[in-house]
């Protein structure tokens, strides 16, 4: 029995173009992932390493439930669904055969569709011209294990919930709701897991809860290195291994459980397609009465009432005439909102729309609890709506797909539809009612998510309620793109005329971007329901980038409705034989000419529309600017040989700013005065423009330009007279961003995120001046140090990453600004009248006045008051400031007056934190701390000569609460400490330059908060930053550096330089530290070239160091160096005399990392802290063991029975693992008593 | 022997379908006849094993089929009214995957099975042609192979006629006559002339009820001396009396002609006639519920 029925289902499912179809799809989706992801270059990551398979393999069985349920659910409806029911269940045929035989069928046919992704994959791994960086050895091991673990297992669960409620409901589109639900289950882990910070404390709860095991797995890989993401297998255990027995557990329970209760009998009348019917499209469709019994008769189901008037047999009261002989635009408008409500209620009233709804809420409500995650943010509009978003682009957009094919097939399946064609109604009004009840659906789901939204933040007394930001994020934002998609489904279903290739078709146009991608093909124009990119602001709004965001929505809404005329022309009226053409062909033959003429009216709108866009995107602004790194790779293509010209150094800047925030730009009058501080007299002058800045004059006495290279902001200028060493100079110039014209279609294709670092908005801007103002020479900043990017942009391999330590050139310049040493500033910015300006030094002077064009201009005029770095950063906003007085210098903070809540608290930690400072490290050079806040489009942090820049989404609105507050006070207080590891000291530019700055910010902060901190808090910060830092280890684009060798690797400099300081104080003590510290800044404060380097800080604190552990701290600056400590086991066993004896079995290793991130483990090299807690949580036991083995076993005895045990109890050793650290004690009788 | 004692069934929805049904199926055709919402199809259903009922037995020969409902699937052959096929499989193919429900698991008897009951029903020309082509009496036809697959000892056929066009109705109704054999075949249908031309036995069923069991010719002999009718024209008004008992009133060609039920002459216009199986019928259905007549 067993292989005839399997058989015929396996030729069944092959012969149906869905199979195929869907095959099709994940071979392309397989095909083009690896391509775009691989041609693009992802950095080192292999795009076919072990955990980039795993992952992807269960991204795509998120998309290959859909097809699973195809499958499985076609299965067991399709016997109701064509009236076999009756046929085969009179058959002896046994239930083992009849539901478990064709269910492996269907199961196995899902798998085998669903499984082209591997020779996707696979083909497009070997396709030409990919990123040599990104590609790994073809790892057959990795593609049969995820298969195995994660694809089989995640289609068997889908497949046996969708085999359970298909043969209960014998309806497809209730089993779409079930697989929505799963997908749902999924996103609520996401929002619960936590996005940027995660919640390790629920997390294991929450992996288990997801059903396609991606946090479960991710788990495993959190910790891992470049090099591990790229060469380690994930293994089947821990909470992996219990989310895939659990979720198995559950595929398999609620297989059994409709096996059991399936009965072999035909349903009762409440089930079965028609009613089923009922149940996707209103629960009150089957029990109602029509007041209409010929047609009751005519169509065996009974119709609501408010049908009739559709059909001429009952014609509306009013004007019953012109009714029958000429359809008013009245009565057109009238059935049309008729039909419109009917197919609305319809839908509404479905229990599967009901539950969909109500699963919606359930994973809203887990989305606003999610954003929390970011930055420990408040519930405000613009993060809930970004984070219900996630939600919105999967679930709404498979809403409407399902219902767009519902909608369209719903008549011909109850067999409605020949009446209805047969009736006066118009295809306009059919087709256009259809469209109103998917815009209805979408429109309640947005409702439904601010109504979510809303009831959260009263639930969290948030009270900001701001109404017309929902309208326009929901609505406009995010909104335009899915009813826009909801036409382009009705279109799919219409021309296809075959509900799968509908639905296939209308995916594949969602996932148009990946291929385009992968060829390079950015412009929106042609990558449908796109348009450019755009971000909400909190100071900002939208700024002007919601300008060609509406542009670009009335370009598609008019694709949108030339679509439902051609959907109008096709619509399947009635009965047509022949092909797809020749159908199309008799309803365009069908059309009015007052139809045909309005699509061409339309279509040259859009042409019209579209011509406009084009000239924006690519005549007004340029289609695809040369990016950040293309411009640099060019600068070093072509200048590089300059490098080692002598240029003279700036050592005074005065400089006016005019800054237009409503026009958004700039121009900057200023002069530098310029020193040669060589031993060389200087012959040429280099200017060099950061992205996006324009040169305008330049006035040098006896300068003439002998070269311009504006694309790339290079000028090269010769001196009549030489500079000679020691002579100063002055240089006038001006500089200016172009006026911003039109819009554009995307910023550009690399780095620089939706506006330029130099672009003016209308509120919040921030100007770093390296990037506003001139540079002097060549620098080295433009060179990429990453082997994959200069690869990429075809540049030679570097020789040298950076200067080395004892290079004299490096030594003489300041890091990455090379032409900057101490100097003096003065600033003058003028701004429009609403707006403050702050930047770095006194102000002394504010005034207004009306400029040349009659604009009224507000000015303020800051003045260094000592030696600074001669960069700074200028801030201007419409302002709230806040001050507090209460410390030794005044603190100004300056934000947007929705973000008053942690002003008080910001002032406060930067005043006690200012003192503390004072008291460890010497006086702050500065007349004042200034906080400012500003827009966050490049996501930088800054501080310059005292005064602080933190982007609107990082600290203003956190909650000021447990994490949330330390990671308030993290910041405010690392961004202070700048002020003495930064602003007194020069870091030369060599290798490890920005570890100085960094390291000791990081430290200065801990130190600062430790100070305020109870034990437990200390222990539980540590081990916070130790989980978040390793975390992002994964995720980095280059080789872990050592301390010494650091370049921009900010991340390491800042966390792990901390973290080793941290280790150092413990190894040598604070004090010893601290005079360490103390002496290094002693030794460069303000002193000239040549300047500190990473070398002279370790130095200063060996020279702190006893001699045995010299080579400890040498090594941790050196080399990349993390442990793993841990207790395997902890036995106690009670002795005779009443104390215990204790045995504990340890991990306990040292590991090097080196390129991306191999390891070597060896036995650790500096004694461990052991502790033991008893019941009560006090400690019972503290001593420092010296343990020589990687794995050892440690007896002692003690005379109180201990309930924990500890390893490197408070976190001093950073370690990725930090779960083994401790562990409960268990006690063993011992045997031989 | 089928037989069916005191078999009552009602609906969720509080529809009685079945109400004391007592039969008792002999070999051989038995017609099932009555309106529509007789109940002849909850009948069908349950005689088909594909639904149960509140109370009442029937037993096929010894096996209680409301019992062991796969015992008797073995032997069943059956067509309801309202059935559908996949449209996208050829005739043979779909009739080959129910033969192996039916249990016909070896092959090459299965094969040769299909091939046989598809040329019984004349198909064998069209049986690779996908069954979303087939006209409405292919259909029918493809229906009653099916039916056929394995020589079921029990053939219910749910009115297999309705919707045919008086040729093809002619034509199945042949089919359907050749197929009574060594079997119970239960036929179901609204349509008189059906039960008259095929049925040796029969039953009529009202509201859940029967009404009338017997053979045909016995039902149509009771009535011997009992119509009467009379021609009205169209001019003429025509008030029945109240106590008449009116079968049928029927117009043709301008005419209205009155069949009435009444053992005596009810009137001077009045001429007896003799009765024919519709008079059967739509006495059956003048009776109240409780005027159960065996014969």
């Amino acid at each position: 029995m067993f292989l005839p029925i399997f058989a015929f289902e396996l030729r069944y499912h092959l012969r149906r173009p869905t199979f195929w179809l869907i095959a099709v799809v994940f071979l392309v989706i397989g095909f083009t992932d690896i391509l775009s992801k691989a041609g693009a270059g992802n950095a080192f990551f292999f795009v076919n390493s072990p955990s980039q398979i795993f992952q992807t393999t269960i991204w795509y069985t998120i998309f290959g439930i859909l097809a699973a349920s195809a499958f499985v659910a076609e299965t067991f409806v399709r016997d109701s669904q064509f009236k076999m029911e009756s046929l085969v269940l009179a058959t002896p045929v046994k239930k083992k055969d009849y539901l478990a035989t064709r269910f492996l069928a269907a199961f196995g046919i899902a798998l085998l569709a669903f499984s082209s992704y591997l020779p996707g994959m696979i083909l497009g791994t070997l396709m030409p011209g990919l990123n040599l960086y990104a590609l790994g050895p073809f790892r057959a091991d990795a593609y049969t294990t995820s298969y195995f673990m994660l694809a089989m297992p995640n289609l068997f669960v889908v497949s046996a919930i969708a085999f359970a409620v298909a043969s209960r409901t014998r309806s497809i589109t209730v089993t779409y709701v079930g697989a929505i639900a799963l997908v749902m289950l999924y996103l609520a882990s996401l929002m619960m897991v936590g996005a940027d910070v995660i919640n390790y404390q629920q997390y294991r709860l929450w992996a288990m809860l997801d059903p396609f095991g991606f946090y479960a797995f991710e788990e495993k890989t959190l910790t891992w290195t470049v090099h591990q993401h790229n060469t380690l297998m994930p293994t089947l255990g821990g909470t992996l291994l219990w989310n895939r027995l659990f979720w198995l557990g559950i595929g398999a329970g609620v297989w059994t459980w409709a096996y059991r209760f399936y009965r072999m009998v035909l349903p009762s009348k409440e089930v079965g397609e028609r009613a089923s019917r009922a149940w996707i499209l209103g629960s009150k469709l089957g029990s109602s009465r029509s007041p209409s019994p010929l047609l009751d008769r005519l169509l065996s189901i009974p119709l609501p009432p408010f049908l009739s008037p559709l059909l001429p047999l009952s014609p509306p009261p009013l004007f019953p005439h012109s009714f029958r002989l000429l359809p008013s635009v009245f009565s057109h408008s009238s059935t049309f909102l008729h039909r419109a409500a009917f197919e609305t209620r319809l839908i509404i009233k479905g229990r599967a729309f009901q539950l969909l709804t109500l699963f919606g809420l359930i994973s809203l409500v887990m989305a606003a609890i999610g954003t929390r995650s970011f930055n420990y943010s408040n519930p405000s509009t613009d993060i809930l709506v970004h984070s219900a978003n996630i939600y919105l682009d999967y679930v709404l957009f498979a809403i409407i797909v399902i219902y767009a094919a519902e909608v369209v097939w719903r008549d011909r399946i109850l067999r409605i539809q020949p009446i209805v064609d047969a009736t006066l109604i118009s295809n306009g009004a059919l087709l256009l009612a259809k469209l109103a009840a998917l815009f209805a659906i979408i429109s309640l789901n947005l409702l439904l998510a601010m109504a979510v939204m809303l009831g959260y933040q009263v639930l969290r007394g948030y009270t900001n309620f701001e109404f017309p930001l929902y309208g326009q994020m929901l609505f406009l934002e995010h909104g335009s793109y899915f009813y826009f998609m909801a036409t382009v489904a009705l279109f799919t279903q219409v021309i296809t005329r075959h509900k799968y290739a509908g639905m296939a078709f209308i995916v594949l146009i969602s996932l148009i971007h990946i291929p385009f991608d992968s060829f390079g093909w950015y412009h929106n124009l042609y990558r449908v329901g796109s348009t450019n990119d755009i971000e909400y602001s909190l100071m900002n709004g939208y700024g002007r980038l919601f300008v060609g965001h509406l542009w670009y929505s009335l370009y598609w809404g008019l694709f949108g409705v030339i679509l439902m005329f051609l959907a109008y022309t096709l619509w399947p009226r009635g009965v047509v034989d022949g092909g797809l053409i020749k159908r199309w062909q008799w309803g365009w033959s069908q059309t009015k000419g007052v139809v045909k003429k309005g699509l061409v009216a339309i279509a040259l709108l859009f042409t019209a529309v579209g011509s406009w866009i084009a000239y924006n995107t690519t005549i007004l602004n340029t289609y695809q600017p040369p990016g950040k790194e293309e411009t640099a790779a060019a600068i070093e293509k072509k200048f590089k040989q300059y490098e080692s010209l002598p240029m003279p150094v700036v050592k005074e800047t005065n400089v006016t700013i005019e800054l237009y925030p409503d026009e958004g730009y700039f121009v900057a009058d200023g002069e530098y005065v310029l020193e040669n501080q060589g031993d060389r007299p200087i012959h040429e002058l280099h200017l060099l423009t950061f992205i996006n800045l324009e040169l305008g004059d330049v006035d040098y006495p006896g300068a003439t330009l002998r070269e311009a290279h504006p694309e790339w902001g290079y000028y090269i200028y010769d001196l009549a007279e030489p500079m000679e060493v020691g002579d100063r100079q002055r240089l006038a110039f001006q500089t200016y961003t172009p006026k911003p014209q039109g819009f554009r279609n995307h910023v550009d294709s690399d780095d620089v995120y939706m506006v330029y670092p130099n672009d003016v908005v209308s509120n919040g801007t921030n100007l770093y001046s390296p990037f506003i103002l001139p540079f002097i020479g060549y620098t080295k900043m433009v060179e990429h140090k990453k082997a994959w990017l200069r690869q990429k942009l075809d540049l030679p391999p570097l020789d040298q990453r950076m200067r080395s330590h004892d290079d004299p050139l490096g030594q003489s310049q300041s890091l990455m600004v090379t032409h900057l040493g101490w100097s003096k500033t003065t600033v003058t910015i003028g701004t429009s009248p609403a707006q403050t300006a702050v930047t770095s030094g006194r102000l002394m002077e504010e005034w207004r006045e009306v400029d040349g064009r009659g604009r009224d201009r507000r000015y303020f005029r800051y003045k260094s008051t000592t030696l600074d770095r001669g960069k700074f950063t200028v801030f201007s906003g419409r302002y709230n400031v806040f001050q507090n007085t209460d410390y030794r210098v005044p603190i100004e903070i300056y934000y947007h007056p929705d973000h008053s809540d942690n002003v008080k608290l910001i002032a406060e930690q930067v005043g006690q934190a200012l003192e503390f400072y004072e008291a460890t490290f010497g006086p702050y050079p500065f007349k004042q701390v200034r906080v400012a806040e500003f827009v966050y489009y490049d996501g930088m942090v800054f501080s310059e000569g005292g005064t602080i820049g933190i982007p609107e989404v990082l600290v203003w609105k956190s909650e000021a609460v447990g994490d949330g507050r330390d990671h308030i006070i993290d910041w405010v207080t690392y961004l202070l400490a700048h002020a003495w590891w930064e602003d007194q000291l020069i870091a030369a530019d060599v290798a490890g330059g920005m570890t100085i700055r960094e390291s000791l910010s990081a430290y200065a902060s801990t130190l600062y908060q430790r100070s305020t901190q109870t034990p437990t808090e200390i222990k539980q910060a540590r081990r916070r930053l130790m989980r978040q830092f390793f975390r992002t280890l994964g995720k980095i684009d280059f080789q872990e550096p050592p301390l010494t060798d650091i370049y921009n690797e900010l991340p390491i400099a800042r966390h792990k330089g901390g973290m080793i300081l941290t280790q150092i104080e413990e190894l040598i003590g604070q004090d010893n530290l601290l005079i360490a510290l103390r002496s290094f800044l002693e030794d460069h404060r303000y002193q000239p070239a040549p300047y500190s380097t990473v070398l002279d800080l370790r130095d200063s604190i060996l020279a702190q160091t006893p001699t045995p552990k010299q080579d400890i701290v040498r090594e941790l600056f050196e080399q990349v160096i993390t442990y793993q400590v841990g207790i395997t086991d902890a036995i106690a066993t009670p002795l005779l005399d009443g104390g215990f004896e204790i045995e504990l079995h340890l991990d306990a290793q040292k590991i090097y990392t080196q390129n991306l991130g191999q390891q070597d483990s060896v036995p650790l090299d500096i004694p461990v802290t052991i502790t033991l807690e008893n019941e009560a949580g006090n400690i019972i036991y503290d001593q420092e063991h010296q343990l020589n083995q990687q794995y050892s076993v440690v007896s002692f005895e003690i005379d109180q029975m201990p309930s924990f045990a500890a390893i490197d109890p408070n976190y001093i050793l950073p370690s990725s693992f930090l779960q083994d650290n401790r562990r409960a004690v268990r006690t063993e009788e011992k045997s031989d008593r | 022997m089928l037989t069916i004692r005191q078999l009552s069934k009602t609906y969720v929805n509080g529809i009685r379908a079945l109400c004391d049904v007592t039969l008792d199926i002999d070999y051989g055709i038995f017609g099932l006849l009555g309106p529509n919402g007789a109940g002849k199809s909850s009948l069908m259903r349950t005689l088909a094993t594909l639904q149960g009922a509140d109370s009442g037995s029937i037993m096929f020969d010894d096996i209680d089929l409301l019992r062991h409902p796969n015992l008797i699937r073995c032997q069943l052959g059956y067509l309801p009214q309202d059935f559908g096929v996949y449209p996208n499989v050829s005739a043979f193919d779909l009739l080959s995957q129910l033969a192996v429900f039916k249990g016909i698991a070896p092959q090459r008897r299965r094969l040769e099975e299909v091939k046989h009951q598809l040329n019984v029903v004349n198909l064998y020309s069209q049986r690779n042609q996908k069954l979303g082509s087939f006209s409405g009496g292919m259909l029918r036809r493809f229906g009653i192979a099916q039916a056929l697959l394995g020589s079921p000892r029990l053939l219910i056929v749910d009115e297999p006629t309705a919707g045919l066009d008086p040729a093809e109705r002619i034509r199945f109704q042949n089919l359907l006559a050749d197929l009574s054999g060594d079997r119970i075949f239960i036929l179901s249908t609204h349509i008189v002339e059906d039960i008259a031309a095929l049925c040796p036995q029969m039953a009529i069923l009202r509201q859940g009820h029967i009404v009338r069991w017997g053979s045909p010719k016995v039902l149509i002999n009771s009535l011997q001396g009992r119509v009467w009718t009379r021609k009205v024209s169209a001019a003429e008004p025509f008030i029945p009396a109240p106590e008449w008992s009116v079968i049928t009133s029927r117009m043709v060609q301008g005419d209205r002609y009155i069949r009435l039920l009444s053992d005596d002459s009810p009137g001077k216009e009045f001429v007896p006639v003799s009765p024919d199986m519709s008079d059967v019928y739509f006495t059956a259905l003048l009776e109240k519920a409780e005027t159960i007549e065996y014969t």
